[in-house]
Order: structure tokens, then C-alpha cells, then sequence
């Protein structure tokens, strides 16, 4: 693991006293109380969580991930943001590695992941409704994401978009999938090889897949 | 100092302290078998059951002057005698008798008789004794359960009916009187089961990964609770609390009453993904409904309600009615009119109480101390906010905004 990350996990421990440090295989487990207080709009959101959050040896390009041990969070009390083990629903992996890549800290995740998620909670406890929006559950979520990757609202754009990766020698000169009526190279191009050259090619390329796979099915 | 006072928190610090703990329970289970034994061995009943709390999974530790208490213990103890040749008397007394006969219930056997059991008294071990209240009992005769079932009861529940002994001790007579534990057990678990299902696996995971049960399916059913079973021990052990030591102690709200009610709300509303805050307040919501009844000119206000369909507890010229569900013939609100109603005047007093005393989240509260002590009892309360303290952290919160925030997303 990189230095940096084990200064942030020095912090982190004399922020949260409550959490304690163990080495499993693979990285680095955080086990115990997370304290959140986090104010929204005119409330302040304060409370304890029992969690299990882990650091991948391989972070940042291997995503973080956070457990609720004790069930408070549920997938029938939180319009079922979390796994069945407890894994926490934070965001779409792209998006979270996306993030990582520009901000490679741990501390960084966890302020802008999990505390928003678990503030997000406790929001939609007293309100019914989250403060900050959801994605959908599985293939149509991630197809929310790359409409917000691709400012785009067409869901198909956003999938002609993204299948653009994935397609040697596209000429600069055809109509850009976008519709825009523009050429491909005045358009979108340089947007897409961008993505290409992007060390989350390979992200993109599992999240096309799957999207491919789900289309296959219906 | 900065703190985190709220409903999770307290609730959780309570739990703790009112819960019997898996020790006890195997160690009253242990006791209850004993006794089981020994009467079924002795010719005196031929099926020993518990009642109450521990088959609803609602017991709490009982709170009295000012401390933790003995956990109370109630079981059934039914003969296969019929009842049109059996005397309430003989029934009675030959219980009293296998205890007495026997070396090692002898001892524990309270001589003087209760008006329809025997109890037993366990010393303390590890600070926590019991008691154990042994209702002697057959089966009910055809004629009254039929006529239960002529009032809306299903049969299959109604034939679970019993006839219990009735000792007036003044004049030193016995009779009869009418029971259905197991049938009040029957509806509770029913109205419980799709609450449970809510947060079984939750729970039962909890437990195996605090390595106290190997298996997910080994987790014993008891040991889980749901926000039914929360609900009721919150309410039970707030209602101990504050009627301790106080003038109208005498008329508190019954348990029975306490778990009939919760009851029959949770079932109208079916909340089953509710926290226990929420499924708390759509009861303290309804049960307020119900406080206009208290007053002299209550007419109007039991018209209004009848016709909101709102019939939970009902109060006509004849005095008030909370039936029990397994058995109309009983109104658990038979004694509500004596003393100038003072039974129903603390029900309501207790009412307007855990609608202020359970927010715990207001930030306004002064002096929270005072008044979750008032609630809760002091060991609990000085062991919350030692938690607390000990776990508290400076903190100033951080804003969020609204723009650009991640979004929950799952697979």
C-alpha cells in the first residue's frame, strides 16, 4: 500500500476513535464505530454507524468498499441501496474509480462516498425521499451514469456513445452517434479517445458488457 | 460536551439493560422444564406451557423502587381432567401439593396461595432471581367455547380456551373463570411473523458474525426481536419507570393491555419495514385518538370515533371495553370505572408521557438527563451517557450541498 494512504489511515484512526485496524489478506479492514455529522440544507445529520470498511491493497485503481454490520441500514428501510452482506450501495464503481483517479485519497473517498451516503440515510429516514437523487438498480443505473458521463438525457445516445469505444478506425468524417447532426470528429472524437486512453478502459469496457448482456436477455 | 442523544442510541443502551440475556433465558427455560417435570411426573398436569411475555417475547427485567427487579415467569399447567367432574378446588390444591411433595420445588414454593397460582421463588444468581407464577388449569368445556366462537373467534382458536381456578380467599370459595393464553400467543405470532420477517436474517447474521451461533439457522427464534417486540418492551419498561413509587401506582397500565394494544395497531397499520421510531410513533399517534374518551362528556367523542372506525378501546354506559382477541367475554378494561375511573386516567396520563418522553432528537430539551432518569431509570441513563461520552469526539459538522453529490447505485 502507498505511503500516502498510510498517513490517511493514521488520520482517519485519531478522527474516528472508534475504529480499529486489522491487515487481512488483500488490504486494509477498518472495524467499529464511524462517526458522521454532517449538515444539509438547515439540519445537522449526527449519529454512529457499525461498519467494516476495507482499502484494497490496490488502491486507488481497486475501489473501497464499506459494510453496516449491525443491519441498521437495510435494503427495506433504504429503498434498497445496500447488498444483502451489508455492502453499502455507494455509487456506481466507474463513477467511484473515476473520482479516484483525479483524487487518489482515501480520506477524499470517504467524505465524499460514505459520509454523503450515510448522511443520505438518515435524511431519507426523517423526509422519505433522498437528498441527493439515486441511480436505478443494476443495467439502467449504470445507463444514468453514462447519460451524466455523456451530458446526455437519450439513453441510447449514451449507449451509441459508449459502444464508440469499443470500435477501431471510426471515421472522423460519418454523423456523430450523438445526433447532433455534427461530424464525428467535430463532435464527440475527441471526448471518446480521451475515454479510450483512460486507465478505466477496462471499467468501461465490464460496464458495456454488461449492458450488452442485459440487452441480449430481453 | 458534544453527544449523540438519540432514539438509536438511548434504545440501544436500553436493550441492553431490560433484555433477558441468552444465559437467562437457557437458566429460566432450565427452571421451567423442572417444573414441567415434576408435575407432569406427579399425575397433576399433562401439558406445562409458558404465557405471557416469555412465549411473546416481550419480557423485560421489571423495574421496582428505584432498581432492576426479578424476571416473572408465567407458566400454564393444564390436566387432562375433564372439567364437569373436576373441582376448582381439588385441581388447585393437588398442584400445591406436587410442588410441596417435591424435594426441590419444596423449597422455593411461596405458602401463601395466590388467587389462581402457585409461585415459585428462585434465589438470585449472578444478581438476577426469578420468579415463577404456575397456573393450574384443564380444558375448556364445549358449551363456553362455542359460545366464544359465536362471537367471531375461530374455532381452531377458541378450542384452545382453558378453565382456571379462582380462589377468593375471604370467603374460601374456588369457581372457574376462562382463559386462552395459548390462543392470545397464537394471534400475537400471526400479527408478529411478517414484523419478524422484516429483520430476521438481519439480526440472525448479526449474531453469527459476533460468533454466537455458528449457523445462520441455529440462531434460537427468541433471541430475535422485531419492532412489534421492541415497541412493547419500550412501552412496558417506560410504564414501570414512571408509575414506580408514585400514588397511582396501583392503577398503571397492565402489560397485557400494554401488548393487546400495540398489538392491534401494528396489525391495522402493517408497517413491516418500519424502525421501531416509526412503528413507536404510529402508535403513540393512535392511541392519543383515544384520550377525548377520558372525559365527562364522552358521548360525542365515542360516537366520532366509532364512526372513524377507531374502535380499539371503547367507552359506553356500562364502562369500558378492550376485549381480549381470543376471547370477547373477557374485557381487559373491566376495572377501568372504579375509583372514579382511575385506571383509565393513568392509561391516558401514561399515553401523553411517551408522547413527549420518547424525543429523544429535540434539540431543545435542557436537561435530558433528568428526564430520560425519569423515564428510564437511573442505571440506564448513567450508562448511556458514560457510552457516550466515552465514545464522543469533538465534532463540527461538515455542510453538504446538494449539487454533484454521488448517487447510491446498486448492481
Amino acid at each position: 500500500m502507498r505511503a500516502a494512504v498510510l498517513d490517511e489511515v493514521e488520520i482517519l484512526l485519531a478522527e474516528q476513535p472508534l475504529l480499529t485496524k486489522t491487515e487481512i489478506d488483500g488490504g486494509l479492514k477498518f472495524i467499529g464505530k464511524y462517526k458522521i455529522c454532517n449538515q444539509f440544507e438547515n439540519e445537522i445529520f449526527e449519529d454512529y454507524f457499525l461498519l467494516e470498511i476495507f482499502i484494497p491493497n490496490g488502491f486507488p485503481e481497486d475501489i473501497p468498499t464499506a459494510k453496516n454490520t449491525d443491519g441498521k441500514i437495510r435494503a427495506n428501510n433504504y429503498k434498497g441501496h445496500v447488498y444483502a452482506n451489508g455492502q453499502l450501495c455507494l455509487e456506481v464503481d466507474t463513477a467511484i474509480a473515476a473520482f479516484l483517479q483525479g483524487n487518489p485519497s482515501f480520506l477524499a473517498f470517504l467524505t465524499k462516498y460514505l459520509d454523503t451516503y450515510l448522511c443520505g440515510f438518515l435524511f431519507y429516514r426523517k423526509h422519505k425521499y433522498l437528498p441527493f437523487g439515486e441511480h436505478k438498480h443494476g443495467v439502467p443505473g449504470l445507463l444514468d451514469y453514462y447519460c451524466e458521463l455523456f451530458e446526455t438525457t437519450d439513453i441510447k445516445v449514451a449507449y451509441s456513445l459508449l459502444a464508440c469505444l469499443f470500435r477501431e478506425n471510426l471515421k472522423g468524417h460519418i454523423q456523430c452517434p450523438c445526433q447532433s447532426g455534427k461530424r464525428y470528429r467535430d463532435c464527440h472524437k475527441e471526448k471518446i479517445n480521451e475515454l479510450k486512453a483512460s486507465s478505466l478502459y477496462e471499467r468501461y469496457k465490464d460496464d458495456f458488457e454488461s449492458i450488452i448482456a442485459e440487452l441480449d436477455k430481453r | 460536551m458534544e453527544k449523540i442523544l438519540n432514539f438509536d442510541s438511548v434504545t440501544e443502551e436500553l436493550y441492553k439493560q431490560i433484555d433477558i440475556t441468552p444465559t437467562q433465558y437457557d437458566l429460566a427455560k432450565s427452571h421451567y422444564e423442572a417444573v414441567a417435570k415434576c408435575l407432569t411426573e406427579g399425575g397433576v398436569a399433562t401439558d406445562v406451557y409458558t404465557q405471557g411475555s416469555f412465549a411473546f417475547g416481550t419480557v423485560i427485567r421489571p423495574y421496582r423502587e428505584g432498581r432492576d427487579a426479578d424476571f416473572d415467569i408465567d407458566l400454564v399447567a393444564q390436566s387432562s381432567d375433564d372439567k364437569l367432574i373436576t373441582k376448582p378446588r381439588a385441581l388447585k390444591k393437588s398442584v400445591g401439593k406436587c410442588l410441596d411433595e417435591s424435594q426441590y420445588h419444596k423449597n422455593l414454593l411461596d405458602r401463601n396461595e395466590g388467587r389462581r397460582c402457585w409461585t415459585l421463588n428462585y434465589a438470585p444468581k449472578d444478581g438476577v432471581g426469578f420468579h415463577m407464577d404456575v397456573l393450574p388449569c384443564v380444558h375448556e368445556e364445549n358449551d363456553i367455547i362455542n359460545k366464544i366462537v359465536l362471537k367471531n373467534v375461530l374455532p381452531a382458536v377458541a378450542k384452545k380456551a382453558i378453565a382456571i381456578t379462582d380462589f377468593d380467599k375471604e370467603e374460601d370459595t374456588y369457581d372457574w373463570s376462562t382463559g386462552n393464553p395459548r390462543g392470545l400467543v397464537d394471534w400475537f405470532k400471526n400479527i408478529n411473523t411478517p414484523y419478524l420477517r422484516a429483520v430476521s436474517e438481519y439480526q440472525r447474521r448479526a449474531l453469527v458474525e459476533k460468533k454466537a451461533y455458528a449457523s445462520i439457522e441455529a440462531v434460537p427464534e427468541p433471541l430475535l426481536k422485531s419492532s412489534l417486540q421492541r415497541v412493547i418492551q419500550l412501552f412496558k419498561r417506560h410504564r414501570d419507570v414512571r408509575f414506580d413509587r408514585q400514588p397511582d401506582y396501583a392503577y398503571r397500565p397492565i402489560s397485557i393491555i400494554i401488548t393487546v394494544l400495540v398489538t392491534k395497531v401494528a396489525a391495522e397499520k402493517k408497517l413491516y419495514n418500519a424502525s421501531v421510531k416509526e412503528l413507536l410513533q404510529a402508535v403513540v399517534d393512535e392511541l392519543s385518538q383515544y384520550s377525548s374518551l377520558n372525559q365527562d362528556f364522552y358521548v360525542y367523542s365515542a360516537e366520532r370515533l366509532a364512526q372513524r372506525n377507531a374502535v380499539i378501546i371503547k367507552r359506553d354506559s356500562d364502562g369500558w371495553h378492550l376485549c381480549n382477541p381470543v376471547n370477547p367475554y373477557e374485557n381487559f378494561a373491566e376495572r377501568w370505572t372504579e375509583d372514579g375511573n382511575a385506571r383509565a386516567k393513568a392509561f391516558f396520563k401514561w399515553v401523553e408521557w411517551i408522547k413527549s418522553d420518547f424525543e429523544f432528537d429535540r434539540a431543545d430539551s435542557a436537561d435530558k438527563f433528568t428526564s430520560l432518569q425519569k423515564s428510564f431509570g437511573e442505571e440506564v441513563t448513567k450508562r448511556i451517557y458514560a457510552n457516550l461520552s466515552l465514545n464522543a469526539t469533538k465534532s463540527v459538522p461538515t455542510i453538504i450541498t446538494a449539487v454533484n453529490q454521488p448517487k447510491p447505485y446498486r448492481r
